[in-house]
């Protein structure tokens, strides 16, 4: 305390005199002490303390003040007397800083994933690339063994944590209440030691010793037990009807980690679950993503080497020539990774978007900040006679530069408070938008105040330089006769450049926003081979499986229910996976095609309005249907098959039956992945999928409902329309194009205010040269143009520059869809219309208004 | 002539008047004794500080002597500029009183 309060009170005054002061006031201390208690002589002594530090800090302060008083009261006055015009600036500066705040508050909250993790720099997950059967893959799962054999056998790996992840667990059961569909994990103590999850009550160091123990979330604890305690209570795994005994509860997990589950059960129960005998120490199965703790000063690439070499002496069956293992950085695992097999990250992002904000942030800043100059520089030509009076009076260079800096951070601390207020504001529609659950309290944490502040400060330094540095340089005797010299065409410029500079960075953001926009139209209008609108369809749970055709029966009982199929459903995010090893009548040796499995059973086609291109579909009269297969399109043209009907395929030795029929290319899955070679298998799986008529829909649910009701009556009915499940697969891209165009206008917004501004200055100089054109008989059209000509050059150049920036933007983004547009130059033309339209229309206003001026009251003074 | 506030006069004087022994503690109840009040130890060390900024008095860390804490005692002392200015404050002091009877007696006779 008194080390802080020396170091404070060394600002302001010398080392002797703090020496002394703190020598007296131990004295005080001292005396203090031995007539009174403790409690009042400490807080006698920090009230001297505080006392002592404001009678320095205003001693110093008060010489100051006065000049920065009268720079302050200067600043106002000109705010006033210009009133619209400060109200551009500082508007156009809250602008700026609220939306970089705001994106700072985003791409904040997507940095922070994992972070809470004490070995957060020295967790690493390993990963794999393979070919199976000719396709490369990448993958995070390995042998459980793979994690204490490294610990024991390479020296720099310290610990590992593996788990085995179960999405949509069945039912776990305690009393009346039974938990489905939850996430649970096998896992280990050592889980425990690599990831920091708090326990709010159980020992992490035997939570999961137990054969029948279960570690879960407070928020599960509280579903099942309510208040008490829920420590040594059983649960029940119904599935396989075991019982377990909660050791362990631990805090939620937090939403920004990329782990996310409701149980954790020991790795151990797969041998009592599953039957299997060793499956712990087994190398060929078994399968669970491992994560490493590692020493701090461990090469990657050797150690790489060493697992690679490691895990391929032992799994003999996986750890083929071209394996490659490879580990990836905690760090990196929510914005960069990109595994194919990858499906216990949750809330994955995408680090190209956080690109894409930081330009927006940085972009719109520097908007904002050219406005700033501009019209701080049109301003201060006129105050130029105020800098030569001060000049005479005695002030220095220094000073006016201060006196300009002054005001400027002045007006961007104003805009900062307005920006705060705008954040607030607008805070709920980027939560909204992002999908996260982003806290605004984040901006009170000292790191991202410190960078509010930064940028503040920043801003006002950085603007207020330009015109500070060049009103000091101005000669005395120029200015007080009113000459500006050359000074005038080097100002403009200047400020030209600034006006190319911001309509560059609207542009690119304006062409953004038009190909997304564009690309998201043509998902949305695009053929997908089928009738997307009135499916509805349900989950096919097991309890259904042995009455699925009772099902159907009672379903199809209802007019209202047009077709009754199961099989897959187009809405099922499948990444194209894909089979190789395939083998079919007249196959060249050196043809090998992956192929797509699809479950799909009688009446498949007509549920979802498929047409067939050859032959039939499985069906209830052929009951040897369950051999044989169907193919799309893509399949007999890769297959290169000529009347593919009644040949013979062979999808795994043993398998071997014949096509029935082609079907027509429909797209399985999202846009962003090709149609592939695809076989149909006939089985009921996954989804219930039903084509109901579009009258009637409520009582058509009901329906459905009491059939579900019927079956499964401890469930609550779920259900989903194609229609809306397919326009979930580009929910994030649509909240993003949604936030970038938001931020367009906002920037569009800033750069036309920025243009409104100088464009009247402009016409308020050039007042006596219209003047003059006018009685020399220039017409009032041709005097328009003049003005605008002007800026439309600077706007047409600054979307010249933008063109390769935000070409090279959206094919990176719009290669990422296999059906895309094509980035035709109509996109650009677009842009540069619009761009066109809107500078015109900003500046209309001001330049008839100088056309139509008459030329007597210009001229009139000279 | 430059004239110093009320306080930084009387800090001078203080100085003067304990010679050798004018430290912290020591300079503060000189304060207290002549003026009979208690003073916050901001409203010394503040315009202490000035007077030293200002070279009217020097402030030399003491070898051996160490006030509490381990921490070195400073002594402050006159400067020659200060001693001038303190004598150029005499002579104004002189000059303004001049002719002045005791005040205090003639307070008290009047009540």
């Amino acid at each position: 305390m008194i080390k802080t309060v020396e170091r404070i009170l060394g600002f302001f005054t010398d080392r002797f005199t703090v020496l002394a002061i703190v020598e007296d006031l131990d004295e005080k201390f001292r005396k203090n002490r031995r007539n009174n208690g403790k409690v009042i002589s400490l807080l006698r002594y920090y009230s001297a303390i505080f006392l002592i530090l404001t009678s320095f800090f205003l001693e110093n302060l008060n010489w100051r003040l006065v000049m920065f008083r009268n720079y302050l009261k200067i600043a106002w006055r000109d705010i006033k007397t210009q009133k619209a015009f400060s109200a551009i600036k500082i508007m156009s500066l809250a602008l700026g800083l609220a939306t970089s705040l705001l994106i700072t508050i985003w791409i904040h909250y997507e940095m922070s994933f994992d972070m809470f993790h004490k070995n957060y720099d020295n967790i690493y997950r390993l990963a794999r690339t393979y070919i199976f059967n000719g396709v490369v893959r990448t993958s995070p799962w390995f042998p459980r063994a793979i994690g204490p054999a490294l610990v024991e056998n390479i020296p720099e790996v310290i610990n590992f944590a593996r788990f085995d992840q179960h999405k949509n667990f069945d039912r776990i059961q305690s009393g009346d209440i039974v938990d489905y569909g939850s996430t649970l994990f096998m896992t280990d103590n050592t889980f425990f030691e690599v990831f920091d999850f708090p326990f709010i009550s159980g020992d992490p160091v035997t939570a999961l010793s137990n054969l029948n123990s279960v570690v879960i979330t407070e928020d599960v604890a509280k579903m099942f037990f309510g208040n008490e305690d829920p420590m040594g209570k059983t649960l029940l795994f119904l599935d396989k009807n075991i019982p377990a005994t909660v050791t362990g509860v631990l805090k939620n997990i937090p939403e920004n980690s990329h782990i996310q589950f409701d149980y954790l059960v020991p790795s151990e129960v797969i041998r009592s679950w599953w039957g299997t005998s060793d499956d712990l120490d087994d190398w060929e199965i078994g399968w669970a993503n491992c994560y490493l703790l590692l020493r701090n000063d461990f090469e990657k690439e050797d150690l790489e080497k060493k697992t690679e070499n490691f895990f391929k002496q032992n799994n003999k069956e996986n750890g083929q020539e071209n394996t490659l293992v490879w580990l990836e950085p905690l760090k990196d695992l929510h914005l960069r990774s990109d595994l194919f097999w990858d499906h216990s990250n949750n809330a994955k992002g995408n680090i190209v978007y956080i690109y894409i904000f930081m330009f927006i942030a940085i972009s719109v800043m520097g908007i904002a900040c050219a406005n700033f100059m501009n019209l701080s520089t049109a301003r201060y030509m006129k105050r130029s006679m105020e800098v030569g009076i001060r000049k005479v009076s005695g002030a220095q260079k220094q000073d006016i530069i201060k006196q300009f800096l002054c005001e400027s951070l002045f007006l961007s601390f104003t805009s900062l408070l307005i920006a705060v207020i705008l954040v607030f504001l607008l805070f709920p529609v980027l939560k909204d938008l992002s999908g996260r659950n982003l806290d605004l309290s984040m901006i009170y944490t000292g790191k991202v105040a410190l960078y509010i502040l930064f940028i503040t400060l920043a801003a006002g330094l950085i603007s207020g330089s330009y015109p500070a540095f060049f009103l000091s340089n101005f000669d005395l005797v120029n200015v007080l006769k009113s000459k500006y010299g050359n000074a005038k065409n080097s100002i403009l410029s200047f400020r030209k450049s600034l006006v190319v500079f911001q309509f560059m960075c609207t542009t690119v953001l304006i062409i953004i926003s038009l190909v997304i926009f564009f690309q998201l139209d043509y998902i949305k209008k695009k053929d997908l081979g089928f009738n997307r609108m009135n499916i509805l369809s349900f989950s096919f749970h097991r309890e259904f499986w042995p009455h699925f055709d009772t099902i159907k029966e009672e379903l199809l009982k209802n007019p209202d229910i047009l077709y009754v199929s199961s099989g897959f459903s187009p809405s099922m995010d499948k990444k194209g996976h894909a089979f190789g090893g395939i083998d079919w009548e007249g196959r060249s040796p050196d043809n090998d095609v992956p192929f797509d499995l699809y479950f799909a059973h009688y009446d498949f086609p007509e549920a979802l309005g498929i047409e067939m291109a050859e032959g039939r579909f499985f069906s209830k009269e052929h009951p040897g249907d369950r051999q044989h297969f169907v193919v799309n399109e893509t399949a007999v043209k890769e297959m290169g098959m000529e009347d593919p009907i009644g040949k013979t395929f062979t999808p795994d030795p043993g398998l071997e039956g014949k096509i029935i029929g082609v079907i027509k290319d429909f797209h399985t899955s999202t846009l962003k992945a090709r149609i592939v070679p695809t076989y149909f298998i006939c089985k009921p799986n996954i989804r219930i999928i039903t084509r109901i008529r579009p009258v009637n829909t409520a009582k058509s649910i009901e329906y459905i409902e009491s059939i579900w009701k019927r079956f499964l009556p401890d469930r609550e009915f779920d259900y989903y329309f194609l229609d809306d499940e397919l326009k979930a697969f580009y929910n994030n891209d649509r909240n993003t194009a949604k936030i970038i165009q938001y931020f367009a206008f906002l920037t569009l917004f800033v750069s036309c205010i920025g243009l409104l501004g100088l464009v009247s200055h402009y016409t308020e100089q050039k007042v006596k040269e219209i003047g003059i054109r006018k009685t020399l008989g220039a017409s009032i059209p041709g005097i328009i143009g003049m003005i605008s000509k002007e800026f439309i050059i600077l706007v047409v150049l600054g979307n010249m520059m933008a063109l390769p920036l935000s070409y090279y933007i959206g094919r990176n983004w719009l290669d990422t869809f296999a059906y895309r547009i094509d980035l035709d130059w109509w996109i650009f033309g677009y842009s540069t219309l619009i761009m066109i339209l809107i500078t015109f229309l900003t500046i209309n206003y001001q330049t008839i208004k100088a056309a139509l001026l008459n030329p007597a009251d210009a001229l009139r003074y000279e | 002539m430059n004239f110093l506030s009320r306080i930084e006069e009387i800090l001078l004087l203080s100085i003067y008047k304990l010679k050798d022994n004018a430290f912290g503690i020591s300079i503060r109840e000189q304060v207290e004794k002549d003026t009979g009040i208690e003073w916050l130890s901001g409203a010394i060390y503040a315009p202490l500080s000035r007077l030293k900024k200002n070279g009217y008095v020097n402030a030399v860390e003491a070898e051996g002597s160490t006030g509490q804490g381990g921490r070195p005692r400073i002594y402050y002392n006159l400067s020659p500029r200060g001693m001038e200015k303190l004598a150029a404050i005499q002579q104004v002091n002189i000059s303004v009183w001049d002719g002045v009877p005791n005040l205090k007696r003639a307070v008290t006779k009047s009540k």
